[in-house]
């Protein structure tokens, strides 16, 4: 339940409001520093990729439905299902969860009043939003990226790739990383020095343990990803050397680049998605989480041990057996943490009262999806097993079922789930329900019958097929069921825009259990009128820390309202350290992503002096961005 | 009760294991992509390396876990302790973290060890560098 | 860290508005930026390192035939140079915290200055060695130089970082927002310092 100020606070109100006020018109958006407007940013511009990339998905499906069907050209069916991939890791899902997610409601959850460095935060928007952009040019321009997602040499080497299309991708992913990297410093500094007093380590809710572990993985992850795709470019465009066996080089050095990072990924991109269903299962299930401590640490470990994994992406490759015991045993332990949270969220339904509205829905369907893409990924630890099916359709049921059902499905259900937080209006609960079953069965239509076709032996990204192979049923079901997905997704983004507008106005419908409700629906600029202070991981179920909040609201205490300011604290028992004072607006993160835009861009082109230049006008920028002083 | 944990005890508590684990990975790939590259390089076999590798592994494990449960045993007692003692502002870290802590290092560095054990076990059943 | 500069005027506010504040100073947040902003770049150099090594792996010769083995006495020399300019860095932040901007100033001056030499030094040598042999040849020629060339930018980078320092510690004084990243320059090279230990060896490693 959110506090309702009492009258003495209302003037304290006023000052902070005045204080805080946002810039009005476009201006004030594209200056903003305020979290929660760079969150709603992260949102849109992420489902406008999500819609693009389900396009391309949708496109391909149809050219599957029948054999020898020719709905789209094979150099066009090469570009979508590499933009796909692309779209839907680096432009729909780490945006959508570290970006929207993240941004929006880490901090509300921790008590602070921003993010750590809010103008660092601009720039990752503005940076993923011209990398979005930069990618994109290259579809336009007919010479998007054609190589698969993971982009394996030597078919992405010059040689037999020789037009722009692989630069864009090498670039676009370079540039998109800076974003990643910056996004993931700002959340690891937020949820160490910025959660409310008293919140240390054992009392900091689920969902950040999940972002923290996510922000940590990207950090480390990212540079391998980085490296691999300078070592191409060299490669393509200066004749070096990294990947041409010819010259010493080797291929796999690509491949063990890339799934450093690339295994990785997988858990950036699921753990978030375990932190929103950590979130929803306690609040519509009316009680705590189970093992608390262990689920926080499954969440870390899943991180940690994600970098230890990565050779199983290349059991076919002929890797030296004595090398891939190390990768066996890390794959096998850890399904542990894994399990330990799987375990944790099915006990605290059962035990718990289930309300099964819509994110709780949703998150039922997480878990079975998660199940079942588990199962499947079990058999693809196999070895021999993961020989004879490797490059099939089989390996696309599998990570579909996990990173559609498993990192999708609780994305879905949080939009929901906090659609009443950030809008103050309900959804349509009918609505919702009914777009449940029907992404749900989309979902299973679409990617179940995979396994059985990767079994019969349909490989993956083969433009078409002739009809005698026995896989036209089966394609064909897909497709239907690509076409229901699409329309239970349509019928989320229509439930949620027209409740938007019509839906009953609402302030805390959930009773939600950490610290977002405990403020207005919509959050006030400034987030929270007093510093609220905590002293258990569920600040809303202990009312009598909310009701201390509001006694010193009455007198006049934990305010900060001489200033655009919010407390630091320590990293592990969240003492008060100090009170920082925060830049409210500044011009120059636009302005410091677009000149690294345009560095790219000359890079792409082959002009250096040019690119040399942008740089260092990026770095000018970055000077002036300085010019007014927050308290770092 | 003791209260005294330093931060650097803790903190060994909980990610000793896990980093012997990322060390002994590491160097024992490493020496395994090196051995079996081009031309075989390592005159000896790289076998016993493997398992002293891993033995050192498992003694930094058991030694973390040992700490961790030395906390667990001395913070068991934090929940029935009032907020005030528990909370422990400003001077030693309190004793419902360390104890949340202790729970995590237990349960991280038995994943851990698992990991070494496994391995150490595993690598000397195996031709070194024979394809999968 | 019991500077009187780091706790600032919040001491009194805090304890007017949430209570207490901790006696125990923690690293402000800007200095946890920066050394989450190095965790990614030692992530960076070891993924390099790593690469020169597997690439080491899979190639018979390495170097490879023609291409003489590199070169030790003056790459040691070098480094060891860098690690000297590590002092007025090191410097530069004790005075900083003790509140003495011209000081600061002056050795984040006499640092820049002694880092220009060794970049150009860095130069001089990566350009003959261009003249031996070239990353257009062979794979060992790709990493070698490129992990050089990552080391230098890294360089470079600090450089510009003393240079925007200076210009602002002597426009704008040292305000608390400065004081950090006088301390976070100092954190940037001296990591600098240790990643060029590691590239130092690993360029050495085949002479050794």
């Amino acid at each position: 339940m959110a506090t309702t100020v009492p009258r003495e606070g209302q003037t304290y109100v006023k000052r902070l409001e005045l204080i805080w006020a946002p810039r009005p018109g476009l201006l004030g958006w594209l200056t903003t520093t305020d979290h929660k407007r760079i969150g709603i940013l992260y949102f849109f511009t992420s489902l406008l990729m999500f819609g693009a990339g389900g396009v391309e998905a949708l496109l391909m499906r149809t050219q599957l439905l029948g054999p020898h069907s020719h709905v789209i050209s094979p150099r066009v069916y090469d570009e979508m299902f590499t933009m796909h991939g692309i779209t839907m890791i680096f432009l729909f899902v780490i945006p959508m969860t570290t970006g929207a997610f993240g941004n929006y409601l880490l901090p509300l959850m921790i008590g602070a009043r921003d993010m750590a460095f809010p103008r660092m935060n601009a720039v990752s928007y503005w940076i993923y939003l011209c990398s979005a952009i930069f990618m994109y040019i290259s579809l336009a321009g007919g010479h998007a990226p054609n190589a698969g997602w993971f982009d394996y040499v030597p078919l992405a080497s010059k040689r037999f790739d020789p037009g722009v299309n692989i630069d864009f991708y090498g670039f676009g992913l370079i540039f998109n990383s800076l974003s990643s990297t910056a996004a993931a410093i700002n959340f690891i500094v937020t949820i160490f020095k910025m959660r409310a007093p008293g919140m240390s380590l054992n009392r900091m809710p689920l969902f950040c343990y999940a972002f923290l572990a996510a922000s940590f993985a990207l950090l480390f992850a990212l540079p391998a990803l980085s490296l691999a795709a300078l070592f191409l470019e060299l490669d393509r465009n200066l004749g070096f050397h990294f990947y041409d066996p010819a010259h010493g080089g080797s291929v796999l050095l690509w491949q063990n680049l890339f799934w450093i990072f690339g295994h990785p990924e997988v858990y950036i991109i699921i753990l978030p998605a375990f932190g929103i269903a950590t979130s929803i299962i306690p609040t519509l299930t009316h009680r705590r989480m189970v093992l608390f401590p262990l689920v926080a640490l499954a969440e870390v470990m899943v991180a940690f041990l994600g970098f230890g994994v990565w050779a199983h992406h290349m059991f076919t490759v002929g890797l030296p057996t004595s090398a891939t015991i190390y990768f066996a045993a890390a794959s096998l332990i850890i399904v542990i943490p894994s399990a330990i949270q799987l375990f944790a969220w099915i006990a605290t339904i059962l035990t718990g009262k289930p309300d099964f509205k819509t994110p709780l829905l949703f998150i039922v369907g997480f878990i079975i999806y998660f199940i079942l893409g588990g199962l499947s990924g079990i058999t693809l630890a196999a070895i021999p097993f993961d020989q004879q099916v490797h490059d099939s359709y089989y390996v696309i049921a599998h990570f579909h079922m996990v990173i559609f059902g498993a990192a999708v499905f609780p994305i879905l259900g949080g939009m929901y789930y906090w659609f009443p937080k950030v809008t103050g209006r309900m959804y349509s609960e009918r609505a919702g329900k009914a777009s449940f079953w029907l992404t749900f069965l989309g979902t299973l239509v679409t990617f179940f019958p995979m396994h059985i076709l990767g079994l019969l032996g349909m490989p993956r990204r083969n433009y078409t097929y002739p009809a005698h192979m026995g896989w036209t049923l089966m394609n064909f079901i897909e497709s239907i069921g690509a076409y229901m997905l699409a329309a239970g997704l349509l019928m989320i983004v229509l439930n949620l825009l027209i409740s938007l507008v019509f839906g009953q106005e609402t302030d805390d419908p959930f009773h939600g259990d950490t610290l977002e409700w405990s403020t207005s629906s919509p959050p006030a600029p400034y987030n929270f009128v007093v510093i609220p202070t905590v002293t258990t991981p569920y600040g809303m179920y202990d009312t009598e820390d909310r009701r201390r909040d509001n006694k010193r609201l009455a007198r006049g205490e934990g305010l900060l309202d001489e200033g655009h300011e919010t407390p630091m604290t320590t990293a592990q028992d969240a003492d008060l350290v100090e009170i920082l004072e925060m830049p409210p607006h500044s011009i120059w993160p636009p302005v410091c992503a677009l000149l690294l835009a345009g560095m790219f861009a000359m890079l792409l082109l082959v002009h250096y002096w040019i690119a040399g230049a942008f740089l260092v006008l990026a770095g000018m920028a970055l000077l002036a961005w300085h010019s007014h002083e927050e308290q770092a | 009760m003791k209260t005294a944990h330093s931060n650097l005890v803790i903190w060994f508590g909980v990610l000793g294991g896990s980093v012997a684990w990322a060390a002994q990975f590491v160097t024992s790939l490493f020496l395994t992509f090196y051995d079996c590259g081009a031309e075989a390089r390592a005159s000896v076999s790289l076998h016993p390396i493997e398992t002293a590798l891993g033995i050192a592994a498992i003694v930094v494990g058991l030694a973390s876990t040992a700490v961790a449960a030395w906390l667990f045993r001395d913070t068991r007692r934090a929940r029935e302790m009032s907020l005030e003692v528990i909370r422990g502002f400003g001077g030693e870290p309190p004793l419902a973290r360390v104890h949340f802590l202790a729970i995590v290092g237990l349960t991280v560095n038995f994943l851990a060890v698992a990991i070494v054990v496994l391995t150490t076990i595993g690598s000397p059943q195996l031709l070194n560098c024979q394809q999968s | 860290m019991s500077s009187p500069e780091l706790s600032g005027g919040g001491a009194q506010r805090i304890a007017r508005t949430l209570g207490r504040a901790d006696p125990r100073h923690s690293a402000p947040s800007g200095v946890w930026g920066m050394a989450l902003f190095l965790c990614a770049e030692v992530a960076l150099f070891g993924t390099i390192i790593g690469s020169y090594f597997y690439l080491e792996s899979v190639d018979r010769s390495w170097p490879p035939h023609g291409v003489e083995k590199p070169e030790v006495l003056l790459p040691v020399l070098a480094t060891a140079y860098l690690l000297l300019t590590l002092l007025p860095i090191h410097l530069a932040a004790r005075a900083s915290r003790r509140g003495r901007r011209g000081r600061t100033v002056a050795a984040i001056a006499v640092g820049l200055a002694a880092q220009c030499g060794y970049l150009a030094w860095q130069i001089l040598l990566f350009s003959s060695d261009l003249h031996k042999f070239s990353p257009r040849q062979s794979a060992y020629g790709s990493v070698y130089f490129t992990m050089l060339a990552v080391h230098h930018a890294h360089v470079l980078l600090g450089l510009a970082l003393d240079l925007a320092l200076i210009s602002q510690l002597l426009a704008k004084g040292l305000t608390r927002y400065w004081l950090i990243a006088v301390r976070n320059l100092a954190l940037y090279w001296y990591v600098v310092g240790a990643l060029a230990v590691c590239v130092l060896f690993t360029q050495i490693s085949p002479s050794l």
